[in-house]
């Protein structure tokens, strides 16, 4: 059997594609798509009707083939109906299994994860069908009034299809971290979103993400004196919406593969038992019992991953992570470089703002990177412990992989922060009027001088101090909760209002009442606590607005004391409550290889 | 050596401070059906959900022909069929669909699926209804079904977990006369259920369960002996006009301690463990036998006998 056929019977012998086939087409599904499809259409069209004298509608209307403009709302009205119906019709996929009380069956069939969702989400293309099916009447209609441009309707139908196939697979993706229903609003709030922004003229639209980019393309393009907002090249900008959705198509069906990843599985009513004080009066509050099912139930069900990825799983997990935490950066660079050589031969300015917005820019690239890194790289207590073969069976524990994956890209991402305005430099900028480097003698508000040299460098080891930092205070908070996600928030915002507000407020009011200021020791003790703060400390970098009080020479000295306490603090207590942790995990069967 | 089928060792398992399964061990042989009773909260469903690697022990491990419900649950899964207590059902399918559903599910290759769910169909007595909802059956028929589906993949080991509940006597007789069917095709089963004269009736070999541990576990002729007292009665029934003569000469040997008419049997009590002097006396004054049978322990005596009354 050759590949592609292999593909298409794992496709359809999907148990969810065939249930999908078989159930479709039924008066109420017809129904009600057919009417939502017509309040979208409706919906899209009505402004058309009601403000047929607005500036903005004129010009569509002036501008455009009525054909075409109808053709462009009827893949628009599906687009928008697709955002909403395909993350509900994907709930179902684990949610009926659950109430219906069948999921352990699903799970004792050994069936593998992606077998089972795959089906799914490619019976999107069936419901695509139905929903063209349904807007048949209205397409022969723009067909018949002429003007469609059938290029472009036929690389908006393609967008359309490819929409469909990436909601799905997002939602599915979502669906095994929340419950189904939370994910289902997720996923329609972000897309919706993203679509309203992806509508909007851009020179360079990020929001690739959904068809909306290229749909409303040509008609902005039509509207005279609106070219030099949203560039000329329909070609770029339809080739950017099927990078962006396959890119991230098959970003979730790679994370479907992989799934959640649980060492300790919480004894939560698993398949409906009720063992716990308090689940019938539960039970009875939330029918479907969501929220205390879910971990336990997908966990059984991930246990049927293919011997490939359990003997391997180390590795393509913390190797994925690593790839696109890699190239992430390595784009946010890329964009970085690229927006510098548009402005620098541009700059109207005494003041090289673009060189300073170059250095702040890298650094901001490298330090929500290493926010990244901490969240992926680190597991919550659940989790930490567990070990898992890395390559072919042999086992690392979580933590040591984390540990190491992300130590790893904190030295990589530092050296490339430090190393990129040079390169950038040496190879782009050159030593003439436009470099990054600048040599100013007598700027900035402060008339205090920059030195351009130390931003890279001091910023940063800041950066990366501030990253481990957090890392650390992530990782030791994770050994006792259940959740990274809502750790990584509550660490971060501890972080944020504790080490970068409150220092800095306590500088601030210190140096700018008069009556403080005045005391004794005040004016020397006060910027030393305000520069515990990395937001001092980058002020101090930048030369900027730290306020005629303090004094110019102000020492990054106790940011780096205060930094070095606290991570040391932190291993201390992590190296606590791991031993008490550790101690959850199950020993070993004797006389078992792990996955033989 | 041969190893057993199925190899329950030690296992442990808390809920918090509820110990709902304590340090079972057991080894089921190959084509042996073991029956498990136990008070309801006994920790039955728990240990059935362990053996299926549908709950990981806290301590100890099961392994089902030497592969491990804890490192390897996937291998488990494919030598062994579950059949939960509640029926789980997709909506708005029929039997045939439902089958072909689950068919999918253990990727059975499309050419030969529909062949397997013919002979699973005909195995449960379901032939020729494939086209029936699901929605509509009745409790004994949903029953044939789940246990149809538990089939389908052809499993070397069962695992029963009440399945002649809610039965009326019919269906429960049919269901008796499939478990044996599969008993007699070498299968494993291992079956939980309330209904003991069920238990009795198909299994090789009983396990009482109470509070988490198994508190007796062996074949039911051995359980039998370990729970027969040495003053057991004998039945006899002999002909109505040889009744009081027969009555009369058993009631005056050294052995029988004691002797009453009850219509239509002779109630015989006697501390002699082999109970022929009964019949050799009978033959000898030449009075027909019309039925004799020794008093054995039911298995409600034994059950009643070995358990407390304990729930967890």
């Amino acid at each position: 059997m050759n590949p592609v056929h292999r593909i298409l019977e794992f496709v359809q012998d999907s148990p969810t594609f065939g249930r999908d086939r078989a159930t479709l087409v039924s008066g109420v599904n017809i129904g009600t798509i057919g009417l939502l499809l017509n309040c979208a259409v409706l919906m899209l069209v009505l402004p058309l009707l009601l403000a047929a004298d607005d500036r903005v509608v004129r010009n569509f209307t002036d501008n455009v083939e009525f054909g075409q403009l109808l053709a462009m709302i009827l893949l628009g009205g599906s687009a928008a109906l697709a955002t909403l119906l395909i993350p509900l019709r994907l709930v179902t996929v684990f949610w009926e299994p659950r109430i219906s009380r069948y999921f352990d069956q699903i799970v004792l069939s050994g069936i593998s994860p992606l077998r089972f969702v795959i089906g799914k989400a490619t019976s999107q293309n069936l419901f695509l069908a139905l929903i063209l099916f349904l807007l048949l009447p209205y397409l022969v209609m723009s067909f018949t009034l002429g003007g469609v441009n059938l290029s472009y309707f036929a690389a908006g139908l393609f967008l359309v299809w490819l929409y469909c196939m990436t909601l799905a697979l997002v939602t599915l993706w979502v669906s095994l971290y929340l419950n189904e229903l939370l994910a289902a609003m997720v996923v329609i709030f972000a897309a919706t979103s993203i679509s309203i922004l992806g509508c909007y003229p851009m020179r360079i639209q990020p929001f690739v993400v959904t068809p909306f980019p290229a749909l409303i393309h040509p008609l902005l393009t039509s509207i005279p004196g609106a070219q030099w907002t949203v560039g000329q090249d329909f070609l770029r900008v339809f080739l950017s919406c099927v990078c962006g959705m396959t890119v991230l198509s098959c970003l979730s069906l790679a994370a479907v593969y992989l799934g959640p990843l649980y060492g300790i599985i919480r004894e939560n009513s698993t398949f409906g038992e009720v063992i716990r004080e308090g689940d019938t009066r539960r039970k009875r509050w939330f029918r479907v019992r969501q929220h205390i099912q879910r971990s336990s139930e997908v966990a059984f069900f991930y246990q049927n991953r293919g011997r490939f990825l359990l003997r391997h799983e180390g590795l393509l997990r913390w190797g994925l992570a690593f790839g696109v935490l890699m190239v992430s950066e390595g784009a946010g660079h890329f964009v970085v470089a690229s927006s510098t050589a548009f402005q620098m031969p541009r700059s109207q300015y005494a003041i090289p703002w673009w060189a300073l917005q170059h250095h702040a820019s890298f650094l901001l690239v490298h330090g929500v990177s290493l926010i990244l890194a901490a969240l992926l790289f680190s597991h919550g207590k659940n989790t930490t412990y567990q070990r898992l073969s890395f390559w072919r069976g042999r086992t690392v524990a979580v933590s040591t992989l984390d540990s190491v994956a992300f130590l790893l890209f904190v030295f990589i991402s530092t050296g490339a922060s430090m190393a990129m305005p040079f390169l950038y430099e040496q190879h782009f900028a050159g030593s003439g009027e436009h470099s990054i480097f600048p040599e100013l003698d007598s700027i900035t508000l402060q008339g205090r001088q920059i030195d351009f040299y130390r931003i890279p460098l001091e910023g940063s080891i800041v950066v990366s101090i501030v990253g481990i930092v957090i890392y650390a205070l992530q990782r030791r908070w994770c050994l006792l909760t259940w959740i990274r996600s809502t750790t990584f928030f509550g660490v971060g915002f501890m972080y944020y209002v504790f080490i970068c507000g409150m220092p800095v407020l306590i500088a601030v009011i210190a140096m700018e009442t008069h009556e403080i200021r005045s005391l004794h020791l005040v004016p020397e003790v006060a910027p030393s606590i305000g520069m515990i703060s990395p937001i001092m400390v980058a002020v101090v970098l930048f030369n900027g607005e730290l306020g005629r009080p303090f004094p110019s020479n102000v020492s990054t000295l106790p940011f780096y004391i205060v930094h070095a306490v606290l991570l040391g603090l932190t291993l201390i207590r992590m190296r606590r409550s791991g031993s008490d942790l550790r101690e959850m995990y199950l020993p070993d069967p004797p006389q078992e290889a792990a996955h033989a | 050596m041969e190893t057993a089928t199925v190899e329950i060792d030690n296992v442990t398992k808390r809920f918090d401070d509820l110990i709902a399964v304590d340090r079972i061990s057991l080894c089921i042989d190959r084509g042996q059906t073991l029956g498990l009773i136990g008070p309801n909260g006994a920790g039955k469903t728990t240990l059935l959900r362990i053996i299926a690697s549908l709950a990981v022990p806290d301590r100890g491990d099961v392994r089902i022909q030497g592969q491990s419900v804890r490192t390897n649950p996937r291998a488990v899964r494919k030598i062994l069929g579950f059949m939960p207590a509640e029926f789980g059902c997709p909506r708005n399918l029929t039997i045939g669909e439902y089958l072909e559903y689950f068919g999918c599910l253990y990727a059975i290759p499309k050419l030969d699926r529909r062949q397997r769910i013919q002979e699973v169909c005909q195995l449960t007595d379901l032939s020729g209804r494939e086209r029936v909802l699901v929605k509509g059956l009745s409790t004994g028929n949903r029953q044939r079904l789940l246990l149809a589906k538990t089939l389908l993949h052809d499993p070397q080991v069962l695992v029963l977990d009440e399945p002649a509940s809610g039965l009326d006597p019919r269906a429960r007789t049919e269901l008796r006369g499939i478990v044996r069917e599969l008993a007699a095709m070498g299968k494993t089963i291992i079956i939980s259920s309330h209904i003991l004269p069920d238990i009795e009736d198909i299994s090789d070999r009983i396990g009482i369960i109470e509070a988490g541990r198994l508190v007796l576990d062996g074949n039911l002729d051995a359980l039998r002996a370990h729970h027969r007292t040495s003053s057991r009665q004998v039945k006899l029934r002999v002909g109505s006009e040889d009744a009081t003569r027969a009555r009369n000469l058993l009631a005056a040997l050294s052995v029988v301690t004691s002797c009453e008419l009850q219509e239509p049997f002779l109630i015989i009590g006697s501390d002699e463990p082999n109970r022929n002097f009964v019949l050799a006396e009978m033959l000898k004054h030449d009075i027909r036998v019309l039925q004799f049978q020794e008093d054995e322990p039911s298995l409600e005596e034994i059950f009643m006998q070995s358990t407390a009354g304990k729930v967890t």
